[in-house]
């Protein structure tokens, strides 16, 4: 089962361009409802015309502002709390119930909420994202501190380590890895959260143009905005794995998405 | 090998009477009973006995991660342990670990200079300085700067022993350190720690399952009995220092290895019995 | 030689029976339950005082929400949690259907990875959100564009777990099963199956919180009955507690629905520790 494995990249363009085809075949000749779908060249042509227009870039800046802002202030907040829930027992006790408590609400059921706390649109899409980022980190960070063998902790005190030196050296730089992993996770549902408040809520952004789109009839430009929004997310994810690796470079093998 | 291998402060380990009661699950576990022996200054102490028999409660309890439920343990003329309570764990009883000693986000040099460096013992520049000193003169310059899951696992156990000799403990503990090595990997490690113990005696206090690891390393093995843990025999090792490979087919070798196995042996059966299950 | 240092000695030893104290009582973990209970009464204090501020007026209290909840028409709310489950459970049991014997057959050859694979890689960095107004285009019925979402939203866990899973068998055990003998239907049944069951288990576990996530986006946006149009509902016609009673029931909902499935997952995969 574990056998090296050779890809075959003609399969793989020969899958798409079936995919392609059979899109358009399908719409061009309205099988079933497909006749209210876009067109692939009806796609590409939308596609030309606002990805070389002006709003294409406001709107990815809007997106890409709110995303990083609210992953930001989610991962500022959201480390040291876990790290000091996974340190010590009462602050656990004290915290960590009201978190496992708002945890299964999703990012969406909050937008009403959000909407009413903050007026501003901007804030409220910010906020809607930052719960989407902020329990995956949190929680990865808890795994992280857990997770650290407790050997390591032993060897810390036979040296000479203080309380502070033990959270300095062992603790946060033992977590890394899943803190870096619970990084990537929320930046994925970050933008699913933005999408979601852009769609409902919001006034610009890749998400707010899909929805503008559907009510302006202009159905191709539609897939156009979902698939800049599918490149920049996979760009990110990218992007973050790259940088995990810098910070962690004691693991031996890449982070697994 | 010279001073620059740490010449460790040595100290006496008197351990009298020492019992150690807790509570689990299954009630009232009685882990050691009555344990009674000493380490001379400078002495090699090697402790034998079934797997599940108290080995690593008692190092534990010397190293300061548990407490004890009788009598005391004296390191030199400081009680280390006693009924009122356990003294922090510190550089002063430095545990060389079975495995996972060693920080993984930390380079090999950082690892060394992380003891001295946190005590303050000496300025950092100093501490490096040193700690790449001791590096090469055991044969292992050139991966300072690499982490510990690139190199081998012999490089990291001698890392982890030059990390607790530089911070010159009274006292070495050793925790099963070679278990997971292959054969020849150990007796590769058995060499390196006997060349550094011979240059310059440090006390030692070693856990083992391994008889013939013990005969070969120790001036005194201790064999323990199944749990409830107690001393069971002590036998003094007459061979010759320093050891080597000779040795191992020499008749007192041979004769030692007679006794040590026959006493561990019943105690091994009895554990089996018992269903003794594998601590880790 | 160092004369018995019993000050050092002493102080650790208060230190000990001071942490021997806490762990004793620890055991018993009062001060760990009451610190709990406290953090949650807490949070509720913080929350009554924040919807006192002059500018959060519109924040309902924690009392005005549990008003609301017992203002709360019983039948009708359960019509809306029932309606809301099962558009769940619809869309995640096709994903499942289809996802795992899909993820299998990917995870077997690599001919089939490449074919198939492909689109579904492709797809995934699109959030299942912005698949809403195509849906809504090309579903007639509004219950089976939710229950798409749903689908959409579970299939994609399902099948990368189940992937994986068939893909990173230990080979010893495939080794073994070969050499007592294991056809290769056998193999697959009695080895690759079960081995992969735990980490197809995790997709099924991430994949029913995905699809409620969706089935909440879905009923917002569509406004035909479920605890996500309730909650949208709440908020145009400004009844703000209703609104968090709405985010609650989602919340405990989804929480169950990934307690049945380790419950389910519990009671297949009996090997594990």
């Amino acid at each position: 089962m574990q056998q090296k494995r050779q890809s075959y990249p003609l399969l793989r363009f020969l899958s798409l361009a079936i995919i392609v085809a059979a899109w358009d075949l399908l719409v061009r000749f309205r099988v079933y409802r497909f006749g209210y779908i876009p067109s692939p060249e009806s796609v590409i042509a939308a596609g030309a015309q606002y990805l070389t227009s002006n709003l294409f870039v406001t709107d990815t800046l809007a997106s890409t502002v709110r995303i990083l802002a609210a992953w930001g202030m989610s991962a500022v907040i959201g480390i040291p709390l876990g790290l000091m829930i996974g340190w010590k027992r009462w602050f656990s006790n004290l915290t960590f119930p009201v978190v496992e408590l708002l945890r299964p609400i999703p990012p969406i059921a909050w937008i009403p909420a959000g909407i009413l706390f903050f007026s501003q649109i901007e804030l409220s899409v910010i906020f809607i994202c930052f719960i989407g980022s902020f329990f995956p980190i949190v929680l990865n960070t808890i795994v992280g501190v857990r997770l650290i063998d407790r050997t390591h902790f032993r060897a810390a005190s036979c040296l000479g380590a203080r309380d502070w030196e033990v959270f300095r050296d062992v603790i946060i730089r033992g977590a890394m890895p899943s803190i870096v992993v619970g990084l990537a996770v929320g930046m994925g549902i970050n933008w699913m959260a933005l999408v979601a408040a852009e769609m409902i809520a919001g006034d610009r952004g890749l998400g707010y143009r899909i929805w503008e789109a559907y009510s302006l009839a202009q159905y191709p430009r539609i897939v156009v905005a979902m698939a800049v929004i599918g490149v920049i997310g996979a760009a990110m994810s990218v992007v973050i794995r790259y940088l995990g690796q810098k910070i962690v470079p004691w693991q031996p093998s890449t982070m697994r998405t | 090998m010279n001073d620059s291998v740490a010449a460790a402060k040595r100290s006496a380990l008197h351990i009298e009477s020492v019992g150690k009661v807790y509570e689990s699950r299954q009630g009232r576990v009685v882990a050691l009973e009555s344990c009674t022996f000493q380490v001379k200054p400078g002495g090699f102490t090697v402790l034998v006995g079934p797997s599940g028999c108290g080995k690593t409660t008692l190092l534990n309890i010397i190293a300061g991660f548990d407490s004890l439920s009788t009598s005391e343990v004296c390191l030199g003329t400081q009680v280390i342990a006693s009924m009122d309570g356990v003294l922090q764990p510190g550089p002063d009883r430095m545990v060389v670990f079975q495995h996972g000693g060693l920080f993984p986000w930390m380079t090999v040099i950082d690892n060394v200079c992380y003891g001295p460096v946190i005590q303050r013992t000496m300025a950092p520049r100093q501490v490096r300085a040193a700690a790449q000193d001791m590096l090469s003169r055991v044969g292992l310059s050139g991966i300072e700067q690499s982490y510990p899951s690139s190199i081998s696992s012999g490089m990291r156990r001698r890392v982890e022993i030059i990390r607790a000799l530089i911070c010159r403990p009274k006292i070495l503990l050793m925790d099963e350190p070679f278990r997971a090595l292959d054969a020849l990997m150990k007796s590769i490690m058995h060499d390196f720690l006997l060349r550094l113990y011979e240059a310059e005696p440090f006390t030692v206090f070693f856990i083992t399952h391994d008889l013939l690891e013990a005969i070969y390393l120790g001036d005194q093995v201790i064999v323990m009995t199944t749990r409830p843990g107690q001393i069971k025999q002590i036998f003094d090792v007459k061979l010759q220092r320093p050891r080597s490979h000779r040795m191992l087919a020499s008749r007192e070798f041979l004769r030692m290895k007679r006794a040590v196995t026959e006493a561990v042996h019943e105690e091994a059966v009895k554990a089996f019995i018992a269903g003794e299950r594998e601590l880790a | 030689m160092a004369t018995i240092d019993y000050a050092h000695v002493i102080a650790s030893a208060r230190e000990i029976r001071a942490r021997a104290a806490r762990w004793r009582t620890a055991r018993a973990n009062v001060p760990g339950l009451l610190l709990r209970l406290m953090s949650i009464v807490l949070f509720l204090l913080v929350w009554s005082a924040f919807s006192l501020l002059p500018w959060a007026v519109q924040v309902p209290s924690p009392a005005d929400v549990l008003k609301a909840a017992l203002r709360l028409d019983a039948a009708e709310f359960a019509h809306d949690l029932f309606l809301s489950a099962s558009r769940v459970l619809l869309g995640f049991v096709i994903a499942a259907m289809v996802g795992i014997p899909l993820g299998i057959v990917i995870g077997y050859s690599q001919i089939l990875r490449d074919l198939l694979f492909t689109p579904i890689e492709l797809l995934r960095p699109v959030p299942p959100i912005a698949w809403i107004p195509l849906a809504i285009l090309f579903f007639p019925e509004i219950d089976w564009m939710i229950i798409f979402l749903t689908f959409y939203g579970a299939f994609f866990p399902i099948v990368y777990n189940t992937v994986a899973g068939v893909s990173n068998i230990r080979a010893t055990y495939i080794r073994a099963g070969q050499s007592l003998g294991a056809s290769q239907w056998t193999l697959f049944w009695e080895v690759v199956l079960p081995a992969a069951l735990p980490v197809i288990f995790t997709g099924l576990y991430i994949a029913i919180g995905v699809a409620w996530l969706m089935v909440v986006a879905g009923e917002m946006i569509a406004n035909k009955g479920g605890v996500g149009a309730l909650t949208w509902q709440s908020y145009q016609t400004t009844q703000y507690p209703m609104i968090f009673v709405g985010m609650a029931s989602i919340g405990v909902l989804g929480y169950l629905s990934s307690l049945v499935v380790r419950g389910v997952a519990r009671l297949i995969i009996r090997w594990e520790p």
